[in-house]
């Protein structure tokens, strides 16, 4: 039998142990049922997380979301240490590059608003630095200008080339969706490493969400006469430019989203009602169900490991939501409406 | 201090006093006139007021449920991240206006903030809501000055009437009969003088 294959073997069995420690069902809405934020933090003690260690001041929800970033970037380095080398570089960037990105992104929205390095600082996921070299090289800088180009000769390059979209409009937006494209053609590219087989779940995954995001786009432009759908879209997967345009121009928002296939459908739907922040957690749900479908078509291979950790992803954005809610003293019916708990 | 202190009995002071309670007494119409319709409008505005409130309400748990699905959806770190790359701010002007001569402050908004393009969706609906409250709770304000200046107003005219009605009124109306009774009494006793000059003849 050939290493890797030995190699994925034994990350399966790992991953499959993992999946058994992450928050069922009950342990989820008993959270969401704390009382406050200390009963919150003592019922998470119950579970796989155990006793946590938070600084109780008036910035505690941001204090717990760094906690649970970090347990959820360990989960990602411990099972990419012990991923077959091609495999474990995919994993690696399909997250770590995700982070990245969002952290590049908060770079620009503090220059952009002259925030002082520290708050910059302050707002960043604490990672290792995946694509740049330094982040504090990034936050020290004196302008957006400048932070852009210190991201030349990298994967980012392509943003210098949006520098004069952005002085234009004097809006963040072209940098924004450059990053966005960044990354699903980067990971898109990535997937080549993979053999064929587990490309699939990757693709489809990486292709939904981008689609999904572009509707989104598209409706915060509704109305807007002279769109650049080239320039806006420029990728797009399974809803052509066509079908973005209806959502700009269409009178009725409700038409352009019944004119869409499965599951773009079903994911949009909560827009009809007004709903626009159900949305976000169909789209999640909708990357459960389709990780889900993928580990269930074969219990022993990569689509295992991805599904644990598109969970494992999940279930930090679930306890960031819920820690941020239980300080706000919201009501489990509140918290839970926009949480995906679908596991069981 | 007696109304009739300081009087001078004489015709004169008493053709000036009549024509000076003529001018108090269609002043003081004009002011009852004012009283009423401040009143109507105060009654009015109170309901109109009411009414804003209670819309205001609703809005305001519309607004907070979609910024909390906000933050439910995207974490307080990235919310609080996009948030910041808003740069114009809202700009207001105030400038006086005028209702029934009550001056209250009239409020204009000359820049809005555009978030549409910045923000993400989910945040940028939630920043609609809270932009539309914002507005709704300057007109409000506006609205709850402009109330509070007219019952102000309401008062010191009913204060004004009531004291002309009262007691200017009576006073001056008082003096003029002092006046005439003294000068009924001055050409009586100058009568009475005159006939007792002609009969010593």
């Amino acid at each position: 039998m050939p290493r890797a294959n030995l190699g994925t073997g034994y990350v399966v069995l790992r991953t499959h142990a993992r999946i058994a420690d992450l928050l069922n069902k009950q342990q989820m809405q008993r959270l969401a049922e704390a009382e406050d934020i200390d009963e919150f933090i003592m019922r998470l003690k119950e579970t796989p997380y155990g006793d946590i260690e938070v600084e109780r001041d008036d910035k505690i929800a941001l204090n717990l979301e760094k906690i649970f970033i970090k347990k959820f970037t360990e989960r990602i380095e411990e099972i990419v240490k012990i991923t077959p080398a091609r495999m474990g570089e995919f994993l690696h960037a399909y997250f770590d590059f995700r982070f990245e990105v969002l952290n590049v992104k908060r770079i620009l929205r503090g220059k952009f608003t002259d925030s002082t390095p520290e708050e910059i600082a302050d707002s960043l996921i604490p990672i290792d630095p995946y694509i740049v070299k330094d982040y504090d090289e990034l936050v020290n800088a004196m302008t957006l200008e400048e932070v852009v180009m210190k991201l030349n000769c990298t994967s980012y390059e392509t943003l210098i080339e949006k520098l004069p979209l952005y002085k234009e409009h004097d809006a963040l937006w072209p940098l924004d969706l450059e990053l966005n494209y960044i990354y699903a053609r980067n990971i898109l590219r990535l997937t080549e490493k993979l053999p064929a087989s587990d490309r699939r779940i990757v693709n489809s995954l990486v292709k939904y969400e981008t689609d999904v995001e572009n509707v989104l786009i598209a409706i915060k432009r509704r109305g807007k006469e002279d769109v650049d759908m080239e320039s806006i879209f420029p990728v797009t997967y399974g809803i052509d430019r066509d079908d973005l345009k209806k959502f700009i121009e269409e009178e009725s928002l409700n038409k352009a989203i019944d004119g869409l296939d499965e599951p773009y459908r079903s994911v949009l739907e909560p827009i009809k009602t007004g709903d626009i922040a159900l949305v976000r957690a169909m789209l999640r749900k909708g990357k459960y169900d389709a990780a889900t479908k993928a580990r269930a078509g074969n219990q022993f291979g990569f689509n295992v490991i991805l599904a644990f950790l598109v969970y494992s992803e999940i279930e930090k954005d679930n306890l960031v939501g819920l820690a941020w809610g239980e300080v706000q003293g919201l009501s489990p019916e509140q918290l839970l409406k926009y949480i995906v708990i679908p596991w069981d | 201090m007696s109304a009739t202190s300081g009087v001078r009995p004489t015709k004169g002071y008493l053709m000036e006093t009549k024509r000076r309670i003529q001018t108090i007494e269609r002043g003081t119409e004009f002011l009852k006139l004012k009283r009423d319709q401040l009143a109507k409008e105060l009654t009015e505005s109170l309901d109109v007021l009411k009414g804003r409130r209670g819309l205001m309400m609703n809005n305001l748990q519309e607004a907070y449920s979609a910024l909390t699905a906000a933050y439910l959806s995207l974490g307080p770190t990235e919310v609080q991240s996009q948030t910041r790359s808003i740069k114009n701010t809202l700009e207001l002007e105030v400038l006086p206006r005028s209702v029934m001569g009550v001056i209250y402050p009239s409020i204009k908004i000359k820049e809005t903030p555009e978030t549409g393009a910045e923000l993400d969706i989910t945040l940028a609906h939630a920043a609609e809501k809270v932009y539309e409250i914002i507005e709704e709770l300057i007109r409000l304000a506006e609205f709850e000055e402009r109330v509070s200046r007219i019952a102000e107003e309401l008062g010191t005219t009913s204060r004004k009437v009531n004291a002309l009605e009262n007691m200017v009124i009576p006073d001056m109306k008082y003096t003029i009969k002092f006046i005439e009774d003294k000068l009924d009494e001055e050409s009586m006793e100058e009568l009475v003088r005159m006939k007792l000059i002609g009969g010593t003849r």
